[in-house]
């Protein structure tokens, strides 16, 4: 979204208006979400803090400094209710689970090959993210998903540029090479198998 | 399992690195320079293959559900929304309240310059009934202060206006411990207070000076109008050229002259 546009959408929703609010929340809710759903590997988790951003983001609209990007200063509040939902995960015991997968009696949907591709990709790729550092994935996915600046993702995470390419080049390489080793770790499985 | 092909071949290669061409730090020379040397390094290209892939998977569109509905529900019932003839009138409110404000303050400054006396508190305790009597009093003080305020702006801004208006005037000179106080009044028949400047009013003829000389040695100390006896008093050496003819006519204490009369001898000091 351009800029201009944008600071007039802060300004409207700031002074009530509600379909310029509306416009601001379907500019950034894609990106905040696949954001925080990569940082979390979970759809509700990152559906409730996504909300309770954007709701925390609304009620003090006029605290927003116009210098900075509305993108930035979501995805700090955003980052910040990740790491505290983080801190309240409570583990899930294995009465909990059996008991919710009896309870449900859905039939589930016959998948086509396609959805299987890609579901197993996206959980490759969660994997592999899941195996980084927090702040090695926090870099990888703003520089290659948000398509960040180097120097705009150092400033929002507060470390220097070199210590932010740093994390960006380790965590490429792990990913790579974990992803790597989990297809050739299915080749043999599907060698064996047949 | 595959090997770790995040290495270039050769660590004296010198075509560019294809981590630098994903930090979107190469030229476009650079970069075709890169594919060339890929074409012929199958280990560079695969490392390139297997990272464009997993940078494309991580990109994949996720499936979003939409936040606004439940977000603006929310707001509203914290905050509530506002529609567009709501936010104009609060938007005219607020004009209305700063020009107010902005009015209440001038009023007050007009009167505390026209009567400064208005915002000095009571130095004597009395009976509140007094009080609130002197209140009233005060108060009516105060507005015709403010009204007079209010004309000599009017008169101001009409552009005949016949003549500079004088109440009081300062004028004060200094040299090492000496002062020079010159203080001027207006004639009766100019009422209205400004506090112009000593410099162009002097020579309009029309006004009546009460000058007090006040000059003195160094071992006294008296302020204007303060009454040590005009034998001690010294017009300082440096200022009595520009008081000629106040000097000889001022012995015996602060007189009336006519600023013509003194203008005519005492300008040239000017």
């Amino acid at each position: 979204m351009v800029r201009s546009l944008e600071r007039k959408l802060i300004e409207k929703a700031a002074a009530g208006d509600k379909a310029a609010a509306a416009k601001l929340i379907k500019a950034h809710q894609g990106s905040l979400y696949a954001y925080i759903l990569r940082m979390s590997g979970k759809p509700e988790m990152a559906e409730d803090i996504v909300q309770d951003a954007f709701v925390r983001v609304l009620m003090h609209l006029d605290r927003f400094d116009p210098r900075f990007r509305f993108s930035t200063w979501l995805f700090t509040i955003a980052k910040r209710l990740y790491l505290n939902a983080n801190q309240k995960l409570k583990p899930h015991y294995d009465s909990e689970i059996v008991s919710s997968w009896g309870a449900d009696t859905s039939a589930p949907s016959a998948p086509t090959i396609q959805d299987e591709v890609d579901v197993n990709a996206r959980g490759c790729i969660q994997s592999a993210l899941d195996a980084l550092s927090d702040e090695q994935r926090e870099v990888i996915l703003l520089f290659h998903q948000q398509n960040w600046s180097i120097n705009a993702i150092a400033k929002h995470l507060e470390m220097p540029e070199g210590t932010v390419k740093s994390h960006l080049h380790r965590g490429r390489q792990r990913m790579r090479r974990l992803i790597s080793d989990d297809q050739t770790q299915k080749q043999h499985v599907s060698e064996v198998w047949s | 399992m595959r090997p770790d092909r995040s290495q270039p071949d050769n660590p004296n290669d010198s075509t560019p690195n294809v981590d630098s061409y994903f930090d979107r730090e190469l030229t476009p020379e650079s970069i075709e320079s890169l594919f060339d040397s890929m074409s012929q390094s199958r280990a560079k290209r695969d490392q390139f293959d297997d990272t464009q892939s997993m940078l494309d998977d991580l990109r994949n569109p996720v499936d979003v559900p939409d936040f606004s509905g439940q977000v603006l529900g929310e707001v509203g019932q914290r905050r509530g929304w506002l529609s567009t003839k709501g936010r104009r009138m609060v938007f005219v409110g607020r004009l209305a309240t700063a020009a107010c404000l902005l009015l209440v303050v001038s009023g007050l400054l007009l009167v505390r310059r026209n009567n400064p006396e208005a915002f000095l508190p009571a130095t004597t305790s009395g009976p509140v009934s007094e009080f609130v009597e002197a209140s009233g009093v005060e108060a009516g003080a105060s507005m015709r202060a403010l009204s007079e305020g209010l004309l000599s702006i009017e008169e101001k801004c009409q552009p005949t206006v016949k003549r500079a208006t004088i109440s009081v005037s300062v004028c004060e000179t200094r040299c090492g411990k000496s002062r020079t106080m010159v203080q001027a009044s207006a004639r009766q028949d100019f009422s209205t207070p400004v506090s112009p400047g000593l410099g162009d009013w002097l020579s309009a003829g029309n006004v009546e000076l009460t000058i007090v000389v006040s000059s003195f040695t160094s071992h006294q100390t008296a302020g204007p109008g303060h009454d040590t006896p005009i034998n001690n008093w010294m017009i300082a050496p440096e200022r009595s050229d520009r008081l000629p003819s106040f000097e000889a006519s001022s012995v015996g204490g602060p007189r009336l002259i006519n600023v013509a009369d003194w203008t005519a001898t005492g300008s040239q000091g000017r």
